[in-house]
């Protein structure tokens, strides 16, 4: 789909706020939640998700949580104290951007 | 399907085949894999499913890429707590008081002793903690971790101050006698500190790869 590369640069916010939904998810779980989401319109790919998810883990935001599930282990992720900010953070951001999209694109209607 | 034993090893055998060599990087891939294969189930055939899940993923070419972007975030979370542990040092009182005792300890040697006996303790006091790591060495090589990207940089961040360290006393030949033993005095310190950073880091990864490898085998 075209519209992906837009969504590139939001990945990290989308995964924070999913967590920040929901108290721990898992790799795949996250790209599921996400196609329910927005019913198919977004697809994260799996090349870029886990990426994403192991920095934001290197960088403080994430907790890893290992349970086993049938005869596999599964990491588990949740936002850390620092997370659960930046997750503020970076939604704050997301509405500015959203806005000034919003009159660069659409001058006449504002998203207030 | 249920997906058995067997089948997990395969993807396994598969996913470090194709280049991820670290299996506490392939946990993650198998699970995935695994609850793709759950999800959209069509034939009863594993391996016709496996196949269809790695198209999907876009991981049935090689996956060194992924293999090297998830050695190089593991290490870059090792290496920022290295940083904070080595700061963190200073948070507690009791170090701070452990610190002074060592420091005036060394004074005192320092000033009771010829500057060939000092420089000869000084490099006994150096090279001691490596005891530690040999120790340490011993008992994974004992235990079998297997190839473990978490093991790799705990060992890598307990024997960093050794390192970049190591070459420093070199240079201190030919100095007066003032400025070898303050040399020692800023080195001794930092190389200790820097060793409680990793040492501590090395037994969280242990910790760590203990508590897989047990609710793996449970």
């Amino acid at each position: 789909m075209g519209n992906q590369k837009l969504y590139k640069g939001s990945l990290q916010t989308i995964i924070l706020k999913l967590l920040e939904s929901d108290a721990k998810m898992y790799g795949y779980e996250i790209t599921q939640k996400v196609k329910e989401l927005t019913k198919g319109g977004l697809h994260i790919t799996e090349g870029a998700l886990y990426p994403a998810l192991h920095k934001l883990e290197a960088d403080g935001l994430l907790d890893v949580e290992v349970a086993k599930v049938g005869n596999r282990l599964r990491k588990y992720y949740k936002l850390t104290e620092n997370g659960t900010k930046e997750t503020a953070n970076k939604l704050e951001e997301m509405q500015e951007f959203l806005k000034t999209m919003q009159h660069l694109v659409n001058p006449k209607f504002g998203l207030e | 399907m249920e997906i058995q034993k067997e089948n997990i090893e395969h993807i396994d055998e598969h996913l470090k085949k194709m280049g991820i060599k670290y299996w506490d990087l392939r946990i993650e891939m198998i699970d995935h894999l695994v609850s793709d294969i759950e999800q959209n189930l069509t034939s009863k055939d594993f391996k016709t499913e496996f196949s269809l899940a790695l198209k999907r993923a876009k991981w049935n070419g090689s996956l060194s890429g992924i293999n090297t972007e998830g050695w190089q975030n593991v290490n870059r979370k090792y290496r920022n707590a290295y940083q904070k542990g080595f700061i963190n040092f200073f948070k507690r009182i009791k170090n701070i008081v452990t610190l002074i005792l060592g420091l005036i300890a060394f004074y005192l040697i320092s000033e009771n002793v010829s500057l060939e006996v000092f420089n000869k303790i000084s490099i006994v006091l150096f090279v001691s903690p490596f005891l530690i790591v040999v120790v340490e060495f011993i008992k994974s090589f004992y235990k079998k971790y297997g190839r473990s990207v978490n093991l790799d940089y705990g060992v890598t961040d307990m024997t960093m101050s050794f390192l970049i360290l190591n070459a420093v006393p070199v240079f201190f030949d030919g100095k007066t006698e003032f400025t070898q033993k303050t040399l020692w005095f800023i080195l001794l310190p930092i190389h200790y500190i820097a060793f409680n950073s990793g040492y501590n880091l090395y037994k969280k990864a242990i910790t760590k790869i203990e508590e897989m490898k047990k609710k793996l085998s449970c």
